[in-house]
């Protein structure tokens, strides 16, 4: 059952990277895309807030200041619609130069066998990798890894530090 | 047969407690971090008996005292008290069965060391069984032996505790027909300190846990330690290339590492094949993780899998004619089976919502597994030909049970009070050891094979 969710997200995702359509950038009201926002190298943003258009350093800085840890539920490695918006901030400084690379490291909670978590925290780093190629990030911009259980952020052993730990990273 | 008997301490065991804890506290208490084991529960149906301690062994100790701690450990018998003894004979010419007898002993190990030139020490041991000693004998006629085993052998002192496991396994062998695990070796990953200053360790240590080796040490993750079936080699996960996640291959009497897969993405769960010349391994170069086939000469690869749900912690079965393998194909993870021969793959898994990291007991009739039920993992154990699943333990972060090669014991990975350590079950769920290590975390062990022939050990007869 879940797979089929994931798997029909992960089709979604594609076909809006085939089609140009925005499937979630519509979620976002703070910053006006251009609706063939898949052009490469021609993004047009708007500033989040009151800092108008930003390009250069000032968008390296905004997207090295973003959120940049993004949470999972359990056994789920789909990205949620909150973190969709969070992560254009990412994919637009991405977007700037194809020399510009981000590490994507998945992680999960210590339930479970290490080896499936290992294959799991990929399947999330995954996931937001492919949230940042729809919106123009190129594949060969980004480094895809899993730690799986073994590097937790929190070392408790219960739901509140499990909920800490099942999560992917981007790092400059 | 009721896999989850709850077997209360017995009188026996507390009451030799005391005698018994005093002799294992000698050489469990060690300043350095090595496994230390507690019985925590046992057969009532341990058979009774007694390991006298060797007359002269003195330069070799501990020796009685492994020996009677090997069989201890196999849950199958119930050592007696070094005080509770009538009489310490070195040769079964010279014992007084009635004595024995009268304390409910079936067999008595006796025995007696005797030191040679150049450190050099001559062993030799006898297997005394009681009602054959007390046996009425017709007039006239030879008494029968009372003596069911009996070897001698020269050894260099180095190799006492070496040659105590294999005296208990030749023991445990000839009073049970099973083979003993007493001379085997277990793997394990240790982490010690933490954040800034954590190692990962793999360590080999026998399997009464004595004697740790380190393998392998790395400021990176160390997983997935997997043996090769001739005990030379050692599979294992290392990320010590971050960002690679890579599989690498020890040689154990040199150190020697080999890189055997260092695709793009990742490269874990490595598995052996039965004849030791493949590697079964997770790899996701492809896209998503999926088994192949590493050819370790021609460094072929054959791929297993072609689905994009998560595919790993394959395993063979011991006649090399099927893999076993988890996957979450089905909507979450559930262990399947897929034939060589007809490159058929089936679901073996039905109980529970989670099943993975499954292993084939050696005689191929068995799997054991990590088996969720209501949100708590534990290690289970399923019948290949009737699907029925039987849960082994009960505490709630079971995971990485690796079988003995005798297929009596399993060891695995657990949480006490949330730190890792190692416990072991055996195969009916009946006795459970600890074994808890004094600093850091323990964790994913892997059970040697049965070594073939044992250096340094030789039979003078």
């Amino acid at each position: 059952m879940q797979s089929n969710v994931v798997k029909l997200v992960v089709v979604a995702i594609m076909m809006s990277t085939f089609t140009g359509c925005a499937l979630f950038g519509k979620k976002d009201t703070t910053s006006s895309k251009t609706d063939d926002g898949q052009t490469q190298g021609s993004v047009e943003t708007s500033g989040i807030g009151e800092s108008g258009t930003l390009s250069g350093t000032a968008l390296e800085e905004q997207a090295k200041k973003t959120k940049n840890v993004f949470y999972f539920d359990f056994d789920k490695s789909i990205v949620k619609d909150e973190d969709q918006t969070v992560l254009q901030t990412h994919a637009q400084y991405l977007a700037e130069s194809s020399s510009k690379n981000a590490h994507i490291i998945g992680h999960t909670d210590e339930r479970g066998t290490p080896e499936y978590n290992l294959a799991l925290g990929e399947r999330r780093a995954k996931a937001i990798a492919e949230v940042l190629q729809t919106q123009g990030t190129k594949n060969g911009q980004l480094t895809i890894t899993s730690y799986g259980e073994e590097a937790p952020a929190a070392e408790g052993h219960d739901e509140s530090a499990w909920a800490l730990n099942r999560r992917a990273e981007v790092m400059y | 047969m009721n896999y989850l008997a709850r077997e209360s301490v017995s009188k026996i065991w507390i009451a030799s407690a005391c005698s018994l804890a005093m002799t294992l506290m000698l050489f469990f208490s060690n300043p350095h971090a090595e496994l230390v084991i507690e019985i925590t529960r046992g057969y009532d149906s341990a058979r009774p008996i007694a390991i006298v301690p060797f007359e002269g062994e003195a330069p070799l100790d501990p020796f009685s005292s492994v020996i009677a701690n090997d069989l201890h450990r196999s849950g199958r018998f119930q050592p007696l008290p070094l005080d509770k003894m009538p009489e310490r004979p070195a040769r079964s010419s010279a014992m007084n069965f009635e004595g024995w007898q009268k304390l409910g002993m079936e067999h008595v190990i006796i025995g007696r060391v005797k030191p040679l030139p150049f450190q050099q020490f001559q062993v030799i041991f006898e297997l005394v069984d009681i009602y054959k000693g007390l046996k009425p004998v017709e007039p006239n006629a030879v008494p029968p032996s009372p003596v069911l085993l009996s070897q001698e052998f020269i050894i260099h002192a180095s190799n006492a505790r070496k040659l105590a496991h294999q005296i208990s396994d030749l023991i445990y062998e000839k009073l049970t027909g099973e083979q003993g695990i007493a001379s085997t070796k277990i793997a394990y990953v240790s982490m010690i300190g933490s954040k800034a200053t954590k190692e990962y360790r793999l360590e080999v240590a026998d399997a009464d846990g004595f004697s740790p080796r380190i393998a392998a040490r790395s400021a990176r993750t160390i997983m997935s330690p997997a043996w090769s079936p001739d005990g030379t080699r050692i599979a294992y996960v290392s990320f010590q290339k971050w960002p690679k996640v890579q599989v690498l291959v020890q040689t154990l009497a040199t150190g020697t590492l080999e890189t055997v897969a260092s695709y793009p993405g990742l490269n874990t769960a490595p598995a052996w094949s039965p004849d030791g010349k493949k590697l079964a391994l997770t790899l996701s170069k492809d896209g998503n993780t999926e088994i192949y086939i590493l050819d370790l000469a021609t460094k072929a690869l054959q791929r297993i899998t072609h689905d994009e749900a998560i595919e790993t912690e394959a395993n063979w079965s011991p006649d090399g004619s099927q893999l076993i393998f988890t996957s979450d194909r089905g909507g979450s993870p559930q262990i399947y089976q897929y034939h060589f021969a007809t490159g058929t793959t089936q679901r073996v898994t039905f109980e529970g919502d989670y099943n993975g990291r499954g292993r084939f007991t050696s005689d191929g009739s068995r799997i054991i597994m990590v088996n969720r039920q209501k949100g708590q993992f534990h290690i289970a154990v399923q019948e290949m030909e009737s699907g029925a699943l039987f849960t082994l333990t009960d505490s709630t972060f079971d995971e990485s049970p690796s079988v003995a090669p005798n297929g009596r014991m399993i060891l695995y990975a657990t949480k006490q009070q949330g730190k890792g350590v190692l416990s072991a079950v055996s195969i009916d769920g009946r006795v459970k050891l600890s074994l808890p290590l004094q600093e850091g975390q323990v964790r994913e062990p892997a059970w040697g094979p049965i070594p073939h022939g044992i250096s340094g050990v030789s039979p003078s007869l």
